[in-house]
């Protein structure tokens, strides 16, 4: 923690502050009432750069464009997966969340070298360098605490790659057993 | 008229009805910023949704305009992360007491030194005409359309049996007067109830100007406020309805006044900055 710089983001206001102001990032300064000599003013409705309600349909796109550049940046500095395997992998066992211990556990207990893991502690957007995780693998197993699979979905959606899952949804945790079992099958298959 | 501070220099494209009582009451919230001489860039007006939750856009300040219902939580941590802060939460009937009333009551219990402005015109105005938590019996609706039979919510009498420090009820006729209670109620230390009585001129043909007038008097000079007792009779009394301010309490201790964080640093939050070797004496001392 001692290395981690600390990092100040709210700016003192300038006498003509607009909380929206254009930016190439979309990342407009962050100021907050009572430091410096402008308002900060903030609408949850569609807004101007000075956080005032408006209904130009020109100006609701401009804001539209600003917040997508925004997500860009936000793409940009998305956490990448945890990998855990050798190079060479055949099949690679995705995860996120809570599920982690229990598939490293399983995977450890089954013992091939050719079986790596991909944790996602952040889904969403995914980090740039999930695809080639992916591309690298003949065989995907995305293991959820989920009824229809939606990680595995986003997955197919955005890299193209096919997956197979392994889901539970009866409200209890996987078992390192069953994940055992459940992997095995599909590495058959 | 002088210039006022906290009105814009150019002219503004306002939403609200011609004849709506809201112009009233925005021309006593900037005269009442002004005349209280608190610095612009100190204020901040936090409101949520409904014609009423549409003055912070029309006042030259700072302002949270946010969620339905949801203008005393976000006034709440507006006080909280900067007490030197002048904030005010307004809306309407509908919103403060409708899908705001959880948070309304919490607030009362948590106690933030923020003015309440709710604009009660027994309506929902904004969504054209629905009955709110305040619409009186039998007023017929596009939507209560045999008329209302749920008993309407008395903010005021529920707000001194609840102890809120400071409970008022003004009227949008009367802008002036109005001015004046909403001074005393930004200078009281803690939570202040302004429910202004305002009528609706598109959406409520029940609760007109002329009604208002013939069931509200002002209360005597000698009332006395501090009597939480009488204060509560009064505040039942309907029919005509009490104006001014019904129930006064200088002893409750504001919410961001309690709070550890200010205990040994009465810093706002945006001034400080991480201390990593504060946070490790923490964790070492719960090992």
């Amino acid at each position: 923690m001692d290395d981690l710089p600390a990092e100040r983001y709210v700016s003192r206001t300038p006498v003509d502050y607009r909380r929206f102001s254009f930016t190439a990032t979309g990342v407009s300064p962050r100021g907050v009432p009572g430091f410096g000599e402008g308002i900060v003013c903030v609408d949850s409705d569609e807004h101007d750069e000075g956080g005032y309600i408006t209904e130009d349909s020109n100006l609701r796109a401009r804001m539209v464009d600003k917040r997508l550049r925004k997500a860009a940046v936000v793409k940009s500095d998305a956490l990448p997966p945890v990998f855990t395997g050798a190079d060479g992998y055949d099949t690679l066992i995705v995860g996120w969340g809570s599920t982690y211990p229990a598939i490293a556990e399983a995977i450890e207990s089954i013992g091939r070298s050719d079986l790596a893991h991909l944790h996602f502690s952040w889904v969403y957007p995914l980090a740039p360098e999930t695809a080639s995780y992916l591309q690298k693998a003949n065989n995907i197993i995305v293991v959820e605490q989920h009824a229809t699979g939606q990680f595995g979905q986003l997955l197919t959606l955005e890299t193209g790659c096919q997956i197979v899952s392994i889901l539970k949804y009866n409200g209890l945790p996987f078992s390192v057993e069953e994940l055992v079992r459940e992997i095995q099958v599909r590495c058959r298959e | 008229m002088t210039e006022n501070r906290f009105d814009f220099p150019h002219n503004i494209d306002m939403a609200w009805c011609p004849g709506c009582g809201n112009f009233s009451i925005r021309r006593s919230l900037l005269a009442a910023l002004d005349d209280l001489g608190v610095v612009r860039e100190k204020v901040v007006l936090v409101s949520g949704i409904g014609q009423a939750a549409k003055m912070p856009q029309y006042i030259n300040t700072n302002f949270f305009n946010g969620l339905h219902g949801r203008a005393l939580p976000a006034a709440t941590a507006v006080k909280a992360s900067n007490p030197g802060l002048t904030v005010i939460a307004e809306g309407g009937d509908g919103d403060m007491y409708g899908e705001g009333g959880n948070h309304f009551l919490h607030a009362t219990r948590r106690n933030p030194d923020i003015a309440l402005f709710v604009h009660n015109n027994m309506v929902y105005g904004l969504t054209k005409g629905q009955a709110s938590p305040t619409t009186r019996v039998g007023m017929v609706t596009p939507v209560q359309a045999a008329g209302v039979f749920e008993k309407p919510l008395n903010p005021v009498s529920l707000a001194v049996s609840l102890d809120v420090p400071f409970v008022a009820r003004a009227s949008s006729a009367d802008w002036e007067t109005t001015k004046e209670i909403m001074k005393k109620a930004i200078l009281h230390r803690g939570l202040a109830l302004v429910d202004i009585f305002q009528p609706c001129i598109s959406f409520n043909k029940l609760n007109t100007y002329q009604w208002f007038k013939d069931n509200s008097y002002y209360l005597e000079d000698d009332y006395d406020s501090t009597n939480k007792t009488t204060a509560y009779a009064k505040a039942q009394e309907e029919f005509p309805f009490p104006l001014g301010v019904i129930y006064s309490n200088r002893e409750r201790v504001p919410f961001e006044e309690s709070l550890p964080v200010y205990a040994h640093d009465k810093r706002p939050l945006f001034e400080r900055t991480r201390v990593p070797e504060k946070i490790e004496q923490i964790l070492k001392s719960k090992a």
